[in-house]
């Protein structure tokens, strides 16, 4: 079989380096606001940092020296193949007007090569990393957790590395997107160095349309600056009774304000109100529809919540 | 021109000390030790090495400043200063640009250094203790530094400078840092007021020691972004403190203004196209201000 036109056309050179770059092996894996990580490897080039860069502007650079237990099993060869450069948050919030690059460089800088999201083109990466790049998305973390236990919602978490309130859009296949502010608690948020109130939250009733599809959360309306999650998440089916209950999602969210005396010190009113937030939580993940399955149980009988009013 | 938004100053850098040992400052070694550990060096600047300046700026300054420092002798009017009087004096600019200086700066921050802004005092200027990295700063941070160059030998009671060694370990601060808003800080005539508790409650809470500073004509100080200084309160109004203090800043970065830099909701750092004197115009050309960035 012949070589195709576009190879023909190569010099000596050019076909020695695509022969090179064939066996090339790695790339980007997570591409968000604040964090770029990944893997790669090559059996003769020794790549030893990844860079960021806009056109001549060096923006980012982090060494590769991750240990990949997942990455060395696949590969069958023990070595430092990750990598993972923080995007600083308080990086000015500069629109860049070249588009963005990833490189994974040797020491000495005699090879380069220009790094793509796994399973996706150059363009693609590009324009992801763009995104991410953008003002408005500065200082975004976040995961899309998926399930939560139980599975009778879908959850995650996101906020501004200023402490300012983040939305995220949940997609479904084929379904308009629906944005979510993340102000809900999380407990143990806050020992990670998150805030405590930065989760969001969907009872799987609140969008009977979208069971049985594939979700995913993202940072802009098109859905493609995805926050990270562990693995693909379709909606369960919903059946009848678990159908949609606007008037319950609501009731969960307009419980009465904890109303506290003025004379509390502010340190026993933020604990105050952070054991508030838990025990709603707890109500809303105890109001949700029993399981269908089962082998899953069913929502405790004495309330957890209603240990925290007591002691409220 | 290239911005690098990753490398910090060599003498911020978290191996440092490698950096030392393996004599990467070469001459400046002392000076490197200094500002890395105190946030300040003593540039032992002999009356060759700048080359008769220090004398012949503050002859050339003299003139000029008379009328206000008359006045504020008789407690009219405020601190006899001259800012970017290298607008219209030699001396003033030729200082700024020093040979010595700029190989010093270069060596300890390990990027190309340039003057943007001069001052000269003639008297003490009483100032509160302060961080320029709230005036002006840089991305990355740290590439800022000030220069202070005596005129004349400071004697005590006439206001000499002062700084708090250590301090420049603190977090560097911004309005965004104190959570104020565009206009919060527009109602403030002088928004270092903003900062003024917080710098004072540092000192206090981290315990550092005040220091002053009483060189003889042509010796320099040159102070970290981030070191506390001020002036001292002058105790004899007869006495004179001539001085220049020259601002730098570095290539290859963005340069802020924290003062005026906010959250994100407000449009996050402030940057500004500062003067660049060894170029004798904007560090950044219209078109290339243009190309790089649309904030």
């Amino acid at each position: 079989m012949g070589s195709p036109a576009w190879w023909k056309g190569l010099s000596g050179r050019q076909k020695r380096q695509q022969g090179q770059w064939a066996e090339l092996r790695g790339g980007l894996e997570t591409i968000t606001p604040t964090l770029l990580s990944g893997w790669v490897h090559h059996p003769s080039i020794p790549f030893s940092e990844v860079r960021l860069v806009c056109g001549s502007h060096l923006i980012g650079q982090a060494r590769i020296d991750g240990h990949r237990p997942d990455v060395e099993a696949h590969l069958g060869l023990p070595g430092p193949f990750g990598f993972a450069m923080e995007i600083p948050a308080d990086l000015p919030l500069v629109e860049w007007r070249d588009p963005p690059q990833f490189l994974a460089i040797t020491a000495d800088g005699s090879s380069r090569v220009t790094l793509r999201k796994l399973g996706s083109t150059p363009e693609a990466t590009s324009e992801s990393l763009q995104l991410a790049l953008r003002p408005e998305f500065r200082g975004l973390r976040g995961h899309f957790d998926g399930l939560a236990p139980g599975e009778r919602a879908v959850h995650g978490w996101c906020h501004r590395a200023d402490g300012g309130l983040a939305s995220i859009w949940l997609h479904a296949s084929g379904l308009e997107p629906r944005q979510l502010d993340c102000s809900d608690f999380r407990p143990g948020m806050g020992i990670q160095g998150h805030p405590d109130q930065c989760g969001f939250f969907l009872p799987l009733e609140a969008w009977p349309e979208a069971a049985g599809r594939e979700i995913w959360a993202s940072h802009d309306r098109e859905g493609k600056l995805r926050l990270p999650q562990n693995e693909s998440v379709a909606m369960p089916l919903v059946v009848s009774e678990m159908m949609p209950s606007p008037a319950r999602e609501q009731s969960l969210r307009l419980e009465p304000e904890l109303v506290l005396p003025t004379t509390v010190p502010d340190d026993l009113r933020h604990h105050w109100e952070t054991l508030e937030q838990f025990r709603r939580l707890l109500d809303r993940l105890e109001a949700q529809p029993p399981s269908l399955s089962p082998a899953q149980p069913g929502p405790p009988v004495s309330s957890r919540s209603a240990r925290f009013r007591l002691w409220r | 021109m290239a911005l690098n938004l990753v490398s910090l100053p060599l003498i911020d850098r978290p191996d440092f000390e490698p950096l030392l040992e393996a004599g990467r400052f070469g001459v400046w070694s002392r000076e490197a030790r200094a500002l890395h550990d105190q946030g300040f060096c003593v540039l032992e600047l002999d009356g060759s090495a700048l080359g008769g300046l220090p004398e012949a700026t503050l002859l050339a300054l003299q003139p000029t400043l008379a009328p206000q420092v008359e006045a504020w002798r008789r407690g009219e009017g405020g601190t006899p200063r001259l800012q970017d009087g290298w607008q219209q004096y030699p001396e003033v600019l030729a200082l700024a640009c020093q040979p010595l200086i700029l190989d010093c700066l270069r060596c300890l921050y390990g990027r190309e250094p340039f003057p943007f802004q001069t001052l000269n005092f003639a008297v003490g200027s009483e100032q509160h203790f302060h961080s320029d990295a709230v005036h002006f700063h840089s991305y990355p941070h740290g590439f800022m530094c000030g220069v202070w160059v005596a005129l004349e030998d400071v004697l005590p009671g006439s206001g000499p400078l002062l700084y708090y060694p250590g301090s420049h370990r603190e977090p560097y601060q911004s309005a965004a840092s104190l959570g104020l808003d565009p206009a919060q800080v527009a109602a403030e005539p002088h928004p270092q007021r903003f900062f003024e508790a917080l710098w004072r409650d540092v000192v206090e809470r981290r315990g550092y020691g005040q220091q002053q500073f009483l060189p003889r004509r042509g010796q320099a100080l040159i102070w970290h972004a981030n070191l506390l200084h001020g002036g001292t309160p002058v105790a004899d109004r007869s006495l004179s403190r001539w001085s220049q203090v020259t601002h730098y800043y570095f290539a290859d970065c963005l340069h802020t203004t924290p003062l005026l830099s906010f959250g994100h909701d407000h449009g996050g750092a402030a940057l500004r196209n500062p003067f660049d004197l060894l170029r004798g115009g904007r560090r950044f050309s219209e078109a290339e201000w243009q190309a790089l960035i649309l904030t």
